[in-house]
C-alpha cells in the first residue's frame, strides 16, 4: 500500500510489467489498464486509472454514483473509447478494437436480453453468430442452463420472465461464448434484497467453477465484501485503493475509503508527539495513542478513524481493561439491531461516537449513562486529512 | 346469474380465483361491472369501425355482386363483374400494372423512409425532434400541388431538362422523365415518404441502444447487428410502413393520370372512370375488391415471409 506515492492508484501486486508492452503470454494479466483518461465534454469522468487483474480473480470495483465505474467497464468492453491511455487484456492490446473483437463479455445492467428471441435463442445467439454446429450450440446451452440453475424456460420469450431469471440468462448468455473476461455492471442492482443475496453467493459459485476472471462494478460496499478477492475502490474518476476485503476493510489508505467500506467513527486532530512506540493525537475529545501505520502523517493534521466494533463501553468504577485509549462521555441512543446494539456516545461537545456491541457488552447500559469509551492503539487507524495530498 | 349464463368459463374462472367467501352473488356483480366497463370501453371504438369502415364496404360488395340496368342497379345476384375483373386480358394487365407501381412504389419510399428514421435514430439523435416535425408537415402539404411541381421538376420544359440544356449535355430534352411508369413510381414514392417514416421510426425508438451494444458484445459486426437485431426489433414498423405505402400506392387515381403516361396508369384510374362515367357500380365496386384482395394477399405473404426471415 503505498499511499504516499504521487497519484495513488490501485496497488499492482505481485507483477510490475508495465502494461501494453507485455507478450500475450501464459504470465500476463487478465487485465492491464495503463493511465486511462476519459472526459465527457469538459468533464473528467476516468483522471488516469490504472489496474491489473489477475486472471480468475473476482474483483470488485466499488465506489460512489458517477464515479465512473461504469465508463471504465466500458472502456474494457470496447463501448466507449478513451482519450488516453492503453487497455490489454490477456497480453494483447485492444484499444483499435471493436467490442465483437474483444474476448470479454458483459452482462449489462438492464439485462439487454433480446426481446424477439426465446431464452434458447437469446443463450444461443453467441453460439449462432460463431457459426458454431446446431447440436454443439443446444449442448451447450444446456450446459449454461444448468450452471445457472434455470431450466424449464428455454421456449420462453425473453419478455416473459423475472428479474432473476433475465438475470440468470443474461448471465448464461455472456459466459456461453467462453469469454476470458466477464464483466459485471451491477447486475444485482435491479434485485429484492433476498434475491440479490442469493444471487451473490450464485456469481461466487459461477465463477469459482469456471475460473473466469470477474469484474463486477458495485456501489454496495457490503456485496463487494461479500464477493470479492479483490477489491478496487473509485472515487471521483479516479482509483483510491485496492487490494483484498479484509485489507481495505482494516487499513483503509485513506478517509474516503474508510468511511465508504463499513462505517467508521473519524475524529479530527493533530499529531504531535510519541509515547514509546505509540504516537500521540490531540483531538477535540482528548490525547489518543495510536500505534502508527503507513498512512499516519509524521506530524500535523491527520484524522483518526475507529471501527464501531472496536470501541468497548465501560462503566466507572469498573476494573480498567488493557485498552490504551479510554474516552469519558454520556451515553446519549442506544439502537437496538436485534443481534447487535450500537451506542451513541457524545465524548466531547462536537464528537459522538458510535460502538457497536454485542448484547451481553451491552448488558445494564442504559441511555444517559456516564461511560469510557474504550479501544486500543492498534484498533486505530491515522489518516492524512482530507484534500492532502496522500 | 345472467353473466354466468352468458359467458359461464372466464366469469367464473375469475371468480373462483378471486374466491372471498362464498358470496356468489356479489362475485357474479363484480364480473358484469366488469363485462360492462369493458363494453364502455371498446364500445365506441367498435360503433366507429361499423358505421364508417365496415358499412360502406358492405354496401359496395353487395353492390359488385349485383347488376346494372339502363343505369339503375337491380339486385340480381351474379359474379359476372368479378368473372370479368379477372379474365379480361386488359384488366389483368392493368392490375398487374398496378402491382408493379404500387410495389415500386412502396419499396422506394418504405426503404427510404427506413433509411431516414434509422440516421435520425442513431446517427442525429440531436436533430430528431425537428427533422420529424418537418417531415410531418411534408405530410400534410398539397397533394395536387405537388405533382404539378413535379411535372415542371420533370417536364420536356422543367428545371432539369432546361439545366442539361443549359449545360449543353443534351440538346432534346429527356422525355422519359415523365409520362411514363418509373416517373409515376418516383412521384408516389415522393407522397407516401413522409407516410412511411413514422412506423418506421416508431419501431427503432423501440430498439434499446443496450441491445445494440450486447449483439456488438456477443459477437455481432455492425452489419451482422443490423440483421439479426435492429431490423428483426424494427419489422413490425418496417412491415406497416411498407404495407401503408403499399395499400396508399396501389388505391392511387391522381399520380397515374397526370405523370404515369401509358404504361403508368392504375386501376384506381378505370375504377374512377368506371364509376363516374359508366356509371357501371358493380363493375367498379367488383374491380375495387379484386384489387384489394390481391394486395391484401401480397401483404400478407409479405408478412409471413419477413416475419421468418427477420428472427
Ligand atoms: N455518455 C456520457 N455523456 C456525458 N457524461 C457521461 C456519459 N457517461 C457518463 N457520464 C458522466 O461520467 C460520470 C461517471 O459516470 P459512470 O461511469 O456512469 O459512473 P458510475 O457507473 O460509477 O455511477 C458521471 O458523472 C456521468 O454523468
Ligand atoms: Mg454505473
Amino acid at each position: 500500500m503505498g499511499p504516499h506515492s504521487g497519484r495513488v492508484n490501485t496497488v499492482v501486486e505481485e507483477r510490475e510489467t508495465a502494461a501494453g508492452s507485455i507478450p500475450a503470454a501464459a504470465g500476463a494479466p487478465a487485465i492491464a489498464i495503463d493511465d486511462v483518461r476519459k472526459s465527457f465534454g469538459s468533464y473528467s469522468a476516468l483522471a488516469g486509472c490504472s489496474l491489473h487483474v489477475e486472471r480468475g480473480q473476482f474483483i470488485s470495483l466499488l465506489g460512489p454514483s458517477g464515479c465512473g465505474k461504469t465508463t471504465l467497464l466500458r472502456i474494457i468492453g470496447g463501448f466507449e473509447t478513451q482519450d488516453a491511455g492503453t487497455v490489454a487484456i490477456n497480453g494483447e492490446t485492444v484499444d483499435a478494437l471493436p467490442p465483437n473483437k474483444r474476448n470479454v463479455n458483459t452482462v449489462f445492467q438492464s439485462y439487454a436480453l433480446f426481446p424477439h428471441k426465446s431464452v434458447f435463442d437469446n443463450i444461443a445467439f453467441p453460439l449462432a453468430i460463431a457459426r458454431v454446429p446446431k447440436r454443439e450450440r443446444a449442448e451447450r446451452v444446456r450446459e449454461m442452463l444448468e450452471l445457472v440453475r434455470l431450466s424449464g424456460v428455454e421456449e420462453r420469450k425473453a419478455t416473459q420472465l423475472s428479474g432473476g431469471q433475465s438475470q440468470r440468462v443474461a448471465l448464461a448468455r455472456a459466459l456461453v461464448g467462453r469469454p476470458e473476461v466477464l464483466l459485471l455492471d451491477e447486475p444485482l442492482a435491479a434485485l429484492d434484497l433476498k434475491l440479490r443475496k442469493t444471487m451473490q453467493l450464485e456469481l461466487r459459485r459461477i465463477q469459482e467453477q469456471l475460473g473466469t476472471t470477474f469484474v463486477f462494478v458495485t456501489h454496495d460496499q457490503e456485496e463487494a465484501l461479500t464477493m470479492s478477492d479483490r477489491i478496487v475502490l473509485m472515487n471521483g474518476g479516479r482509483i483510491v485503493q485496492g487490494g483484498s476485503p479484509r485489507e481495505v476493510y482494516d487499513q483503509p489508505a485513506n478517509v474516503f475509503v474508510s468511511d465508504f467500506v463499513g462505517e467508521a467513527n473519524l475524529l479530527d486532530g493533530v499529531v504531535d508527539g510519541h509515547v514509546g512506540a505509540l504516537a500521540t493525537v490531540t483531538t477535540e475529545a482528548g490525547v489518543l495513542h495510536v500505534a502508527p501505520g503507513a498512512t499516519t502523517p509524521a506530524a500535523g493534521p491527520a484524522i483518526v478513524s475507529i471501527r464501531p466494533e472496536r470501541i468497548a463501553l465501560q462503566r466507572p468504577g469498573q476494573a480498567a481493561g488493557e485498552a490504551e485509549n479510554g474516552l469519558p462521555g454520556t451515553v446519549e441512543r442506544i439502537v437496538f439491531l436485534g443481534n447487535l446494539v450500537r451506542a451513541h456516545v457524545r465524548v466531547a461537545e462536537e464528537v459522538v461516537l458510535t460502538a457497536e456491541l454485542s448484547r451481553a457488552e451491552a448488558d445494564g447500559i442504559a441511555e444517559g449513562e456516564r461511560v469510557l469509551a474504550c479501544f486500543g492503539a492498534a484498533a486505530t487507524r491515522v489518516l492524512p486529512p482530507d484534500g492532502a495530498p496522500a | 346469474m345472467s353473466v354466468t349464463e352468458a359467458r359461464p368459463g372466464a366469469t367464473a374462472a375469475r371468480g373462483g380465483r378471486r374466491g372471498q367467501g362464498p358470496g356468489g352473488r356479489r362475485r357474479l356483480g363484480a364480473g358484469g361491472r366488469r363485462a360492462l366497463a369493458l363494453g364502455l370501453q371498446v364500445g365506441p371504438a367498435t360503433a366507429f369501425v361499423a358505421f364508417f369502415l365496415l358499412a360502406p364496404l358492405v354496401v359496395f360488395f353487395l353492390y359488385s355482386l349485383w347488376r346494372v340496368r339502363d343505369y339503375e342497379i337491380v339486385a340480381e345476384w351474379n359474379l359476372d363483374a368479378y368473372k370479368q375483373a379477372l379474365t379480361d386480358d386488359s384488366y389483368r394487365r392493368l392490375l398487374w400494372n398496378t402491382i408493379k407501381i404500387a410495389g415500386g412504389a412502396s419499396l422506394l419510399s418504405a426503404g427510404l423512409a427506413f433509411a431516414f428514421a434509422h440516421t435520425l435514430r442513431f446517427k442525429l439523435r440531436r436533430w430528431q425532434e425537428p427533422l420529424l416535425f418537418a417531415v410531418v408537415i411534408a405530410m400534410f402539404s398539397g397533394y395536387l400541388v405537388r405533382v404539378y411541381a413535379w411535372r415542371t421538376l420533370l417536364g420536356d420544359s422543367g428545371i432539369v431538362n432546361s439545366a442539361l440544356r443549359g449545360l449543353g449535355i443534351t440538346s432534346e430534352p429527356l422525355s422519359f422523365l415523365l409520362f411514363n411508369r418509373g416517373a409515376a413510381i418516383v412521384v408516389l414514392a415522393n407522397f407516401l415518404i413522409p407516410l412511411a417514416v413514422l412506423p418506421v421510426y416508431a419501431a427503432l425508438q423501440n430498439v434499446r441502444d443496450a441491445e445494440i451494444e450486447a449483439a456488438r458484445d456477443l459477437g455481432c459486426g455492425s452489419w451482422g447487428t443490423f440483421w439479426r437485431v435492429t431490423a428483426p426489433l424494427a419489422w413490425p414498423g418496417i412491415f406497416f410502413s411498407w404495407a401503408l405505402a403499399f395499400l396508399a400506392a396501389a388505391g392511387d387515381y391522381v399520380v397515374p393520370q397526370l405523370v404515369g403516361g401509358a404504361n403508368g396508369t392504375m386501376v384506381g384510374v378505370v375504377i374512377t372512370d368506371t364509376f363516374q362515367t359508366d356509371y357501371n357500380f358493380p363493375r367498379g365496386a367488383a374491380l375495387a375488391f379484386t384489387t384489394l384482395l390481391v394486395s391484401l394477399t401480397i401483404i400478407g405473404i409479405v408478412r409471413f415471409v419477413g416475419g421468418k426471415v427477420l428472427r
